[in-house]
């Protein structure tokens, strides 16, 4: 049995680090703008609840998943590569072939160049893999490309949702300024429901 | 003051100009490129060389040769064509400019190519967790926003 939500659910398994922030936000929005729901591990990630326990439940809850594995590589000070996205995408492979409920699974898999994968993770060859070149337009279209084809339902086209969450990001400093908050003081559910919000009131 | 003219969310031939997009953006300079032609087009997107195609008005618009620090970055077209009435461009396709394919031959094929008829479903979903912050909060902050654009 899938949860209540299941076919609309997308889990986002991407970096949380400053530098990537303004292409998360963009995934969130374009998720969002497309009628779907994004779920992210960091939406309860004071809560308590074991991590990885919790980006399980997240990932047996989501049809759909996004995965950016473009932060792939050697860490300065270790040399080691940090592998829990990798980790969380090898997670939601075993759903899709394990879950006789979930073999229906779809996912799109963003790295910074093409064919890189294949010098780390050459295993996931044939999964759907674009490049985004951290650009949040590229990430948009492609989200909506691939989410229009699997779901097989039309969906709102992928340049006028990144004109909307252009819209959106001139307009959050002040929706921020007006809760007297800096934008890093939201949580990613607040953000969800503040996006959520403005698509109501843009309807 | 005219209205603004809006990229249409139902466009019938997204699908073929994604697929040309996607294709097409091979490095974060052509994307950045195309991202300024696209503001360029929604700014005013009847000034741009247009000619009928299958019995249409097409547009067509051109980055030229440009470069982003020392990388030049191939010269890029995209046809479009717009409802007037609606103030909507609806995209038809991204491709390198010049070379040796017929760019009728391609706007015809998009223009024929079957679509999709419905309209895409505008379903908005909440969170299914709660929020930290008061949703009420939320909600005025973002209404907050919409007002003064509303007295305009």
């Amino acid at each position: 049995m899938t949860p209540p939500g299941y076919d609309r659910n997308v889990f986002i398994n991407c970096p949380f680090d400053d530098a990537y922030r303004p292409l998360f936000e963009a995934i969130v929005f374009a998720v969002s703008d497309l009628g779907y729901r994004p779920r992210s591990a960091r939406e309860r990630l004071d809560s308590g609840e074991i991590r990885l326990a919790k980006i399980v439940e997240l990932i047996g809850a989501s049809r759909y998943s996004i995965h950016d594995l473009s932060r792939t590589e050697s860490d300065s000070v270790t040399a080691l590569p940090r592998f829990n996205m990798p980790l969380e995408l090898g997670i939601d492979l075993g759903c899709r072939y394990f879950g006789a409920d979930r073999t229906k699974k779809s996912m799109l898999i963003f790295d910074t160049e093409q064919y890189r994968y294949q010098k780390y993770i050459s295993d996931i060859a044939g999964q759907d893999i674009q490049q985004h070149n951290g650009n949040s337009l590229t990430a948009v279209v492609a989200i909506r490309h691939w989410l229009q084809a699997a779901a097989g339902i039309p969906l709102p086209a992928g340049v006028a949702t990144h004109e909307r969450y252009m819209q959106f990001r001139d307009d959050l400093p002040v929706i921020c300024g007006n809760m007297r908050l800096d934008i890093r003081d939201l949580t990613f559910t607040d953000f969800s429901f503040t996006i959520a919000t403005w698509l109501r009131e843009h309807r | 003051m005219a209205e603004t003219w809006l990229f249409d969310a139902g466009n019938p031939y997204e699908d073929i100009f994604e697929e040309a997009l996607l294709e097409e953006m091979s490095s974060r300079h052509v994307t950045e490129i195309l991202q300024r032609k696209l503001i360029d087009i929604r700014q005013d997107p009847l000034r741009q060389e247009h000619a009928l195609v299958g019995g249409r008005m097409i547009f067509i618009a051109r980055t030229g040769e440009l470069a982003i620090g020392d990388v030049q970055v191939p010269p890029l077209l995209i046809a479009y064509t717009v409802d007037e009435s609606k103030r909507i461009i609806q995209l038809i396709l991204v491709r390198r400019d010049g070379g040796v394919r017929s760019l009728d031959d391609e706007v015809e094929r998009a223009l024929a190519s079957p679509q999709a008829s419905d309209q895409p479903e505008r379903r908005i979903l909440f969170p299914a967790d709660p929020t930290s912050i008061r949703e009420e909060k939320i909600a005025e902050a973002v209404r907050g926003v919409l007002r003064p654009a509303k007295q305009r």
